[in-house]
């Protein structure tokens, strides 16, 4: 239920009779939205997110034709630098003044500037919205971090999990913006400049495109007095993401590569080309697919049970359904000896499944633990703060999951089985030790 | 039973852990046995029908036979976690049904005359074999487990903590089964539960069923610790991989046992631990040498892995770096406002403790171990009162013992093999 708050304007209110819990939605006079989700916990976390990530390497301000296009891992460069401040030190320093724990995070949409702290939140606050709102990148200090990311991408290149990613992501997508690591490559590092980080910045790090999360021992009017402090108005103006159109077929049914690790690993990734625009569609959707991806391969599955016992799985496997405006696709994940075999018995089942359709059990006891799991997210300020950020920058808000989840039908469930999982859309991808193919043969 | 009542969480967290020496044998053995559990027990014989009724309580999370190494010890930890009934529709009755079902899983397993199911028995192998392989695929992980077996290579800390490959292929369902009702009748146990339920129901659920299992119970099993090493190894391989992994090992000189876990603790923090130690402010920020560096302690075994992840060609300036660094806390080359930050942030940490059910678990069990047990407050008291020549001097007992690397062999970008030209299957 939404409450528009009777004394300020300026605040809209939410609550959840359902979970007994409530947040404000302050529209500071800067620009900036904060979102304040108290809870009486010890500790505090607070998030800056900008609407900008690794995603958006083509883009273009509302109206104008010209495309800029960026090199690639800027975004996650620029997460790095704003820790900077222009004096040479690093804002962990100040970060340490008040026993704060910061960090930052890069994805394929937002980037994120965090802190968690059990005391002093407003000076900590205050030192997380200077940083952030003031960059300083100069040539040195760009030279000196290219050194660190190099190691964090060749950490990357040893990852079989992060190279089965992006292989089946490749094996999916043509031309989207997915198929390149979010940290860039070597080579694309090295083409970053000073003015290509200050012209990125100058655009997505505007307050109107911005947000900031908080979740712990305070109060609105408390975290509106630091705003006032620390942040100025933003001209307002919007950019619009430029994407490459993307055919709705995959690229190829098969990715395959051998690298230094242990035990195989695959990907199953269904490409679904049925995309929307309306946030709440897309979390109906999310719901619904969610709940059928706990029927099929939860820890009750009897296939997933069955595929353990005959060391086809060798563990429980991970799965889960991707959707934006500008993609979509479910991945089936895990180690296996044979993922080929593994492969055909998905298929089988699949098949199977779409024939007898899935019971109502199941799907009452699907819709049970998919519920249950949203709401042991609120036990935490950093789960739930994380979970407001995904539901309010690209949802209608924090509180609909579970009212949505509530009102998934069966019938969408079944339908939804015939429609996501056909094998055209799908591809397998495998990442194996060094030599497995020369032993098979 | 160690019970922490609170009403602030919507999850409830009942962890049941059991203590063993180190024993390679008997680790494998314990291994299987109680991972083994999650398969079947004697009302509900298979895997899939025991996660039907905890899903059906609101997805009850039961976690059988966790292993873990704490010094010289094994510790198997099974778990429970719950929504708790106040916030599930009325007439939920999860908490009765899922601890009964937890209840059950435990302790009255699936068995005959011949043991544990041999199905179940070969899957849980399997599943640890695989698990192994899955943990060792990380080359970070491989690295510092590398370079542990060389350093206690004759030392009970050397075991596995699920034991041997040899070991855990020698264990039969007869094995698993004996294994498991001698350490449910000997092993020391400690129960927590934090959350809103009544305790009297779960101590009645528990209490009847362990005691009358239980005969000659032992005392929490002890580490070994060596105070000092006369010599540092050095260990070198190499992998088909980009980055190369450094990691060097040291004998700390003092354990938590000796009263030295408050300093140890500030020691760790100032040197490797998070972005504010001399290990990433320097060997990382300054001189750019890696993107991961850490230094890790088990002060119950009186030991520190620092690792990090770099390019081969700039070994030797890590290495320095990281024995210059340690050096620097040894002559004093502490400010006051590192010293301050420090504290601030080990006092941070001991008061999140109070905001998770899990936490406070994990926090009195490995105090427990050491046989000295505080508080978070208390043990925040213990840590403001240290001045900078007590770490100093802690410091100065450190000596190194192993370094081990791991040289990567490719370059930047390389593939150790060719990916197959995306086609049709």
């Amino acid at each position: 239920m939404k409450v528009r708050h009777p004394q300020m304007r300026d605040i809209t209110a939410f609550e959840s009779e359902l979970l007994h819990e409530h947040y404000d939605v302050l529209h500071h006079k800067s620009g900036l939205d904060i979102y304040i989700f108290p809870k009486k916990h010890l500790t505090t976390y607070a998030a800056f997110v900008t609407k900008y990530g690794a995603f958006d390497s083509s883009f273009r301000f509302s109206g104008q034709l010209d495309i800029i296009h960026v090199p690639d891992g800027i975004a996650h460069f620029l997460e790095h630098k704003l820790f900077e401040e222009e004096d040479g030190t690093d804002a962990f320093e100040k970060f340490a003044a008040t026993g704060a724990d910061a960090n930052a995070f890069t994805s394929f949409h937002l980037t994120e500037y965090v802190f968690s702290c059990t005391e002093q939140f407003d000076k900590s606050l205050g030192i997380l919205l200077d940083m952030v709102t003031h960059p300083h990148f100069t040539e040195e200090n760009v030279r000196k971090e290219i050194g660190i990311i190099e190691q964090e991408i060749q950490m990357g290149e040893d990852d079989p999990g992060e190279a089965l990613y992006y292989g089946m992501i490749r094996a999916m997508y043509h031309n989207s913006p997915l198929r390149i690591p979010i940290a860039g490559t070597t080579d694309s590092i090295r083409r970053i400049t000073p003015e290509v980080l200050y012209r990125c910045y100058d655009l997505f790090y505007n307050l109107h495109n911005m947000a900031l999360f908080i979740c712990g021992d305070v109060t609105t009017e408390q975290v509106a007095a630091v705003a006032d402090i620390h942040l100025k108005p933003a001209a307002n103006y919007s950019i619009e993401r430029v994407v490459p159109p993307e055919p709705s077929e995959i690229v190829s049914k098969r990715f395959y590569r051998e690298m230094a690790t242990e035990i195989p690993c695959f990907s199953i990734g269904i490409k679904d080309p049925d995309l929307s625009p309306d946030p709440a569609a897309r979390l109906r959707k999310q719901a619904v697919i969610n709940i059928l991806g706990l029927v099929l391969f939860s820890r009750s599955s009897e296939w997933v049970n069955e595929m353990l016992a005959k060391h086809l799985l060798s563990a429980d496997p991970s799965f889960g359904y991707s959707n934006t405006e500008f993609y979509a696709f479910y991945e089936f994940s895990c180690e296996s000896d044979d993922p080929d075999t593994l492969y055909l018995r998905y298929l089988q089942y699949i098949e199977e499944m779409k024939h007898r359709g899935v019971s109502p059990e199941a799907f009452e006891r699907a819709k049970k633990v998919y519920y249950a799991s949203c709401i042991s997210d609120f036990d935490s300020t950093i789960s739930a703060a994380q979970m407001m950020i995904d539901l309010v920058t690209d949802g209608p808000g924090l509180f609909d999951e579970p009212d949505t989840i509530l009102k998934v039908t069966l019938a969408e469930v079944n339908d939804t089985l015939h429609t996501l999982f056909n094998e055209e859309h799908t591809v397998l991808a495998v990442v194996a030790p060094i030599g497995t193919k020369n032993e098979k043969e | 039973m160690n019970y922490f009542p609170t009403d602030r969480f919507m999850t409830n967290y009942l962890s049941v852990n059991i203590f063993l020496p180190l024993e390679d044998r008997s680790c494998a053995e314990n291994a299987i046995a109680f991972k083994c559990l999650k398969y079947g027990s004697r009302a509900l014989p298979t895997r899939t029908a025991i996660q039907e009724k905890a899903q059906d309580a609101y997805d009850a999370t039961l976690t059988m036979g966790g292993i873990s190494k704490k010094g010289d010890i094994q510790q198997i930890t099974s778990r429970l976690i719950t929504l708790d009934d106040a916030v599930l529709p009325a007439g939920s009755g999860v908490n009765d049904t899922a601890t009964s079902l937890f209840a059950d899983v435990l302790l009255d397993p699936l068995s005959d005359e011949n043991g544990f199911s041999e199905q179940y028995t070969d899957e849980t192998r399997n599943e640890i074999f695989d698990k192994i392989k899955v943990m060792e695929s990380s080359k970070s992980y491989f690295a510092e487990k590398r370079c542990c077996q060389e350093m206690f290579r004759n030392e009970l800390s050397g075991i596995e903590q699920h034991g041997s490959n040899t070991a855990l292929k020698a264990v039969t369902p007869k094995s698993a089964f004996d294994a498991y009702r001698k350490t449910l009748s000997e092993a020391p146990i400690e129960i927590y539960y934090c959350g809103r339920g009544n305790i009297d129901k779960i101590v009645r659920t528990f209490e009847p069923r362990l005691s009358s299992l239980r005969k000659d119970v032992h005392s929490f099993p002890a580490t070994a610790v060596k105070y000092s090493s006369d010599f540092v190894r050095e260990v070198r391989e190499t992998d088909n991989i980009n980055q190369s992994h450094l990691v060097i090992g040291f004998r700390l000189g003092a354990t938590e046992q000796d009263g030295n876990r408050p300093v140890l603790l500030m020691l760790n923090e100032l040197y490797g631990h998070g972005t504010l130690s001399k290990l990433f402010m320097n060997v990382r920020e300054k001189e750019s040498l890696c993107y991961a560096i850490s230094s890790r302690m088990s002060i119950l075994k009186g030991t520190m892995i620092v690792s990090c992840g770099i390019n081969r060609s700039r070994k030797d300036e890590a290495q320095e770096g990281i024995f210059h660094q340690l050096d620097e806390i040894r002559n004093g080359h502490i400010t006051a406002s590192e010293l301050e930050a420090a504290k601030r942030s080990l006092r941070s940490a001991f008061l999140q403790v109070h905001d998770s059910p899990e936490a406070p678990a994990r926090w009195y069990l490995d105090r427990m171990l050491a046989g000295r047990v505080a508080s978070p407050e208390e043990e925040y008291e213990s840590v403001a009162t240290l001045t900078i020549e007590e770490i100093a001097n802690a410091a100065r007992r450190i000596t190194g013992d192993t370094i081990y690397f791991l040289e990567g062999t490719l370059d930047s970008g390389e593939c150790s093999d060719e990916s197959e030209a995306p086609s049709d299957a």
